[in-house]
């Protein structure tokens, strides 16, 4: 059941961002005070997604695994540096994106690497067009748990400062007097992924799947590759969130386990 | 016979200067001296838990040659302001406090079940006491232990605390803005003000 897709013009795209800007009106008329970053997030959607279909037509061309890996890396930069943006409080000298980089790759990029060498198995396994779409939607819902995560983290280490120092004086170990911080922190970050996951389907039509059923795949199959991304989703969050949850909390002791909360700085906002 | 506890040099910041002090076993030293002056920064150096420079030696075993948590167990430090991390009083103790230990500070055994929240900060106080005794600590680090407490309960604490470093062979640094407990517990001889702590030479 194949069916042609049907196009959309710019024109009907203009049309709708006059909506958004309607909407920013009204926004600004009722008092929200974020209007400017409402529209300006907007901007950011269009442009952005327009250098990524020039970007993703030119390297579907090209069919290289030096421009897939270039691709990759951009989104994966992007995503790292988008998880220390969302924290209040972040660790000095960029060590915030660090722990958001390392607890990405070592998740989101090494499922797709598996995926796509061991389940999909496109020719060559770096196809782009696999690739680049998968990865991006490992990325996104990782990068939103892991930031929710770290956010957690850290507010609650500061504010719950007596309550670590208590149990070290008692001389439990760092590991121990952070577990019941650890646990909030990984509750809040799953809480939205399990919500997704008992959503879909029901509530919400994924993305992904929407895309396919609306450029004519049949539904079954569509449902086969969203289940599959589904599970991915599932793994590389919970996996993404606890690397980056233990990776932050050891960087707030030193090696004699005292807590270092001068570590943190504050957000300029 | 050589010192329980060895502080040689000790200084961490907000400590205006280095301190020396040998502690034997079953002693009881009362520290006094105007808030911000470092009694605090001291037993927390002491306790291992803030940075610092000079020594810090147990039963002539060095802080660093054992890990932080080990040394804390032994050397336990007790904050002004406790803290409670769980739900209820019971799963604060990896022992749960008999019906005696309890009731020798003054306290009921229902109070276990209680939730944290809802306990006075005198009773907090002399819970966090019997928190770290159970772990049954060399040297005992007190802050202000008994800040919060009526008289009655006073005296009781300060009698467990008697009891526990003659059974126990340890020994405990008790900072304390009261005079009229200082007299009581350690007056003249174990009565030390942090001043007379920066002004010894070593």
């Amino acid at each position: 059941m194949q069916t042609e897709m049907i196009l959309i013009s710019y024109w009907d795209l203009a049309m709708l961002s006059v909506l958004v800007i309607l909407m920013g009106a009204v926004l600004w008329l009722q008092g929200f005070s974020h209007v400017r970053q409402y529209y300006w997030a907007n901007i950011r959607t269009v442009v952005q997604l327009s250098f990524m279909g020039i970007w993703l037509s030119w390297v579907f061309n090209a069919d290289s695994a030096i421009w897939v890996t270039l691709v990759g890396l951009i989104m994966l930069l992007a995503a790292g540096y988008e998880i220390a943006k969302r924290q209040q409080y972040r660790f000095q000298k960029y060590r915030s994106v660090l722990i958001g980089l390392l607890s990405l790759s070592m998740t989101a990029l090494v499922l797709l690497v598996l995926v796509l060498t061991l389940v999909v198995k496109p020719e060559p396994w770096y196809q782009p067009q696999y690739a680049i779409p998968l990865l991006g939607m490992l990325l996104g819902n990782s990068m939103t748990a892991i930031g929710v995560g770290l956010d957690n983290l850290t507010r609650n280490a500061r504010q719950l400062k007596s309550k670590i120092e208590a149990q070290l004086a008692l001389g439990y170990t760092a590991k121990e007097s952070m577990k019941f911080i650890k646990q909030q922190s990984l509750h809040a970050a799953m809480i939205p992924v399990i919500n997704m996951l008992v959503a879909a389907g029901i509530i919400s039509l994924p993305g992904m799947m929407t895309g396919q059923i609306l450029a004519g795949a049949d539904p079954l199959e569509a449902v086969k590759y969203q289940i599959m991304i589904m599970l991915l989703i599932a793994t590389s969050t919970a996996a993404g969130t606890l690397i980056a949850v233990e990776l932050a909390s050891r960087k707030l002791f030193d090696e004699r386990q005292r807590l270092h909360l001068d570590v943190l700085v504050k957000a300029k906002k | 016979m050589s010192a329980l506890l060895q502080i040689t040099n000790l200084q961490a910041k907000g400590m205006s200067k280095p301190v020396s002090w040998q502690i034997e076993a079953e002693q009881l030293w009362l520290l006094y001296g105007p808030s911000g002056s470092g009694k605090s920064r001291l037993l927390k150096a002491v306790a291992d838990l803030i940075e610092h420079q000079g020594s810090v030696s147990l039963q002539q075993q060095d802080m660093y040659s054992i890990s932080a948590p080990q040394w804390r167990r032994q050397v336990m430090y007790f904050p002004a302001e406790t803290a409670w991390w769980l739900d209820t009083v019971a799963e604060h103790f990896e022992q749960v406090p008999t019906e005696n230990d309890l009731a020798k500070v003054g306290l009921q055994h229902s109070i276990l079940q209680q939730h944290v929240d809802q306990l006075s900060s005198g009773e907090k106080q002399r819970l966090a006491l019997l928190r770290g005794l159970q772990f049954q600590p060399k040297v005992l680090l007190l802050d202000e232990t008994s800040a919060n407490l009526d008289p009655t309960s006073t005296l009781k604490v300060e009698a467990l605390l008697q009891d526990y470093l003659q059974q126990n062979q340890a020994a405990a640094i008790w900072i304390s803005h009261d005079q009229a407990q200082r007299e009581r517990l350690a007056c003249p001889t174990y009565c030390c003000s942090i001043e007379e702590l920066y002004a010894t030479e070593s």
